[in-house]
């Protein structure tokens, strides 16, 4: 296609102003790399610049002989396999019977699960729910009360809400049951929207942060992120309060490097997740896009 | 739902909770004494400052338990989301029975303390000869409004906090003395950065590194306060509290850092650097003063002896004859009505067996032998330590023996360099200026003081950075003094100033 000067020149500025700020975009995460894979003490003299000085992996080695850190990276792994699992489940069988218009009570139920999204009872009384519950210092704590949210119900249930009901009748037809269409008819044909809710709650529960700081009390059953605030924040900016506190000398803060790998570190196993679910993001949060 | 947003509404609930809470909190008061000659078990929740906390089977926590027959939980929260923590705890009604606030005057510490949810520790607390041994400034910082001492302060020495201290070699190599005025100072810091302290033929040096905060002037206060001659933000005038940003010593104090800044002498980031940024700058050798306590300047000195063995950092004794009085706490120790008397008594003898020569030694520095060796009155720490976790950052943080020269000592330091900051602590002591104003309640204060400390911190960095003129910190000042809120923090503060005299 022919194209007129006046639109040659808008592509061309529009290319530029896009790679600066694609450039602007990556240059952080850049810098975090290549500070991670600084020599710890050529760090300190010269800085980095584009590249590093003087390339080492003694960070990476350092954090990945730590006990604190593999355990810590054991806990996120667990919540974000058996939480994205275990979420999956609940929301899918949720939003599959809420779609269905021949479950009884459909409006009432549709209603508290959209008052869910408008309130937040804040800290307190979560945390004595979960108290009560005996789960302080477990694990559990950060799965069951994030097993499922309210908006994630009403997007998926908008998927299923364009699998016709006819389908479902030439199911019963050659013998299934409710559990039977569910599982051999319904969840095949959800694969793409299953792919990326999961990835949303597996960022969510690789991400928990807020409440295991709450919850859970033992340092060993600490996700990662917690351990990442420990080492990343200093002290100082935290300490706030009356003047007559201090706490600069009392941390023992670390390298920058080893920081940066740490949150590389962190960051990468989310993030492989992310090219294998793609392709299914389209399809999968359509949101009832189609009306029929 | 944002962190902010959590813990706003947080606090509402807090508010309505801690009623029903401590009014039905005698229910279970007899219980929690064990039969005669079983270890008592006690939960206790602190913060850490080491990589890990200690754990459950930590050999020093061990050892604590079987000279005191106890049996400890000790809950370990990072500093970082401990006053998150500390609300929720708070609310849940289930307090430890020793529980660390890190802000003895937060609003839900007042409000419990009103309605009785904590133990009056004042007609206890002189049967413990250990706890009773802290500085008086301790006991009488951390009195809540009405006068009376409802925790036991996490100890801090007095003497030997954050102030100035600058490269005494890189002086001897530019030929000057010690300064002892701001004048001085300020030709010291131009000499440094300018006449190559470090003989190295470059121009890759600056006087001084430092940060400012949010909401205050952060390592550069010890330049300020030397000008209004105060610690903190208020200061004693015949009797009544003023606040120092509006006198005009203030303004000296900000001419002198916007000149210095435009000079080059100051970190010229310094409205975004971080705390570990200036650290590092100081151990590659590339500043000559900063801000922080005595025994911290020995960090800097460890690390620049490796390459340069003249290297040595000198902690200041006072500016313009006037150095900080510190408060003595940094947070305290609080025991809630729900332990009964038997148990507080208890839990009394178990700070106080922590607070003396021995528990201390042992909390913070181990087994001799096995985590730390000594020689002539120096303790170094050995590997075990490490392994263990045995440090002032972790154990340290619940008991702690107090000594004047706390600040004074860190590991691996040299004979003759503890004897200088010994001596230097005691010549401080005779000149250092206590801050007024700690503890005093102003409701106005809760609600806009952050507000106003911002702004008022905005202009500061504003004219240190030339981006303002020093005239208009002058019509600022001006508008301030007419201010409704800060007259009213004012009228208050003196209020709870007086109150406070009156009770002692």
């Amino acid at each position: 296609m022919l194209q007129s000067k006046n639109d040659r020149l808008f592509n061309a500025t529009n290319l530029f102003f896009l790679i600066v700020i694609g450039l602007v975009t990556l240059f952080p995460l850049y810098y975090v790399l290549v500070v991670s894979f600084s020599d710890p003490a050529e760090f300190i003299r010269n800085k980095a610049t584009l590249f590093p000085k003087k390339w080492s992996l003694d960070s990476y080695r350092y954090l990945l002989s730590t006990d604190s850190f593999m355990r810590a990276m054991g806990n996120s792994a667990f919540l974000a396999t058996v939480g994205t699992v275990l979420s999956l489940f609940v929301t899918s069988c949720l939003s599959y019977a809420l779609s269905r218009r021949r479950l009884q009570g459909r409006r009432v139920m549709m209603l508290l699960i959209l008052l869910t999204t408008l309130f937040n009872p804040g800290i307190i009384p979560p945390y004595l729910l979960i108290r009560d519950l005996n789960l302080i210092n477990s694990i559990w704590s950060l799965i069951l009360p994030a097993l499922t949210s309210g908006w994630y119900v009403l997007l998926m249930k908008g998927f299923f809400d364009s699998i016709p009901t006819s389908l479902e009748e030439a199911a019963r037809i050659d013998g299934c049951n409710d559990i039977g269409v569910w599982w051999r008819i319904i969840l095949p044909l959800s694969l793409p929207s299953l792919a990326a809710f999961g990835l949303f709650y597996a960022v969510a529960y690789w991400n928990t942060f807020f409440t295991a700081l709450l919850y859970i009390n033992d340092f060993n059953k600490q996700p990662l992120q917690v351990l990442l605030q420990n080492m990343l924040i200093d002290s100082s900016t935290a300490s706030g309060g009356t003047a007559a506190v201090e706490m600069t000398a009392e941390q023992q803060i670390p390298s920058e490097t080893l920081k940066m790998a740490a949150v590389v570190i962190a960051t990468v196993p989310i993030l492989m997740v992310y090219p294998f679910l793609q392709k299914h993001f389209a399809k999968g949060a359509m949101v009832g896009s189609v009306k029929e | 739902m944002s962190k902010k947003m959590g813990t706003k509404l947080g606090l509402v609930s807090i508010m309505a909770l801690s009623l029903v809470t401590a009014a039905c909190g005698s229910k279970n008061a007899a219980s929690g004494v064990p039969e005669d000659g079983k270890p008592m078990p006690i939960s206790i929740m602190s913060m850490y400052f080491t990589p890990e906390p200690p754990g459950a089977d930590n050999v020093i926590v061990q050892e604590i338990e079987k000279k005191t027959n106890t049996d400890l939980n000790i809950t370990w929260v990072s500093p970082n989301s401990y006053a998150d923590k500390v609300n929720v705890t708070l609310a849940s009604g289930e307090i430890p029975d020793l529980m660390l606030v890190d802000d003895p005057f937060s609003a839900q510490v007042r409000t419990m303390v009103q309605q009785g949810a904590f133990w009056d520790l004042t007609s206890y607390i002189q049967d413990y000869p250990n706890l009773s041994g802290f500085p008086e400034e301790s006991w009488i910082n951390t009195k809540q409004a009405d006068g009376k001492n409802y925790g036991i302060p996490r100890v801090r020495p007095v003497e030997g906090g954050p102030f100035l201290f600058l490269r005494k070699d890189w002086l001897d190599n530019v030929g000057m003395e010690i300064p002892e005025t701001t004048d001085e100072f300020y030709e010291v810091l131009n000499a440094f950065t300018k006449n190559d302290p470090d003989g190295n033929g470059k121009d890759d040096t600056i006087g001084f590194t430092g940060l400012v905060n949010q909401n205050n002037i952060g390592s550069y206060g010890a330049i300020v306060s030397a000008f209004t001659q105060n610690t903190g933000d208020w200061k004693d005038v015949d009797g009544k509290l003023v606040n120092v940003n509006l006198m005009p010593e203030m303004r000296e104090g900000l001419e002198w850092l916007s000149k210095a800044y435009a000079e080059g002498l100051i970190s010229e980031d310094l409205a975004v650097l971080k705390e570990s940024q200036t650290k590092d700058q100081l151990n590659a050798g590339r500043a000559g003063a900063a801000v922080n306590t005595v025994e911290a300047a020995w960090e800097p000195m460890e690390a620049n002896l490796k390459s340069n063995p003249d290297a040595d950092f000198l902690p200041l004794t006072s500016m313009n004859g006037w150095t900080n009085k510190d408060g003595g706490f940094f947070g305290m120790f609080v025991i809630p009505k729900t332990v009964s008397e038997e148990k507080m008594k208890k839990l009394l003898e178990l700070m106080d067996y922590g607070a003396s020569e021995e528990g201390g030694t042992l909390a913070s520095y181990g087994l001799e032998g096995v985590h730390y060796t000594e020689e002539n009155g120096i303790k170094l720490a050995t590997e075990q330590a490490k392994t263990d976790i045995v440090a002032s950052q972790a154990l340290g943080q619940i008991f702690m023996y107090y000594d004047k020269y706390m600040r004074a000592y860190r590991g691996g330091m040299p004979q003759e360099i503890l004897d200088r900051n010994k001596k230097i602590i005691d010549e401080r002591a005779e000149i250092s200026v206590p801050d007024k104003a700690i503890g005093l309640y102003s409701e106005t204060n809760i609600s806009v003081g952050p507000e106003l400390a911002k702004n008022l911190q905005d202009m500061k960095t504003k004219i240190i950075l030339g981006k303002q003129s020093l005239s208009d910190w002058d019509n600022y000042v001006e508008k301030l003094k007419n201010d409704s809120d800060l007259q009213k923090i004012t009228d208050e503060l003196n209020q709870a100033y007086v109150a406070r005299q009156a009770a002692q």
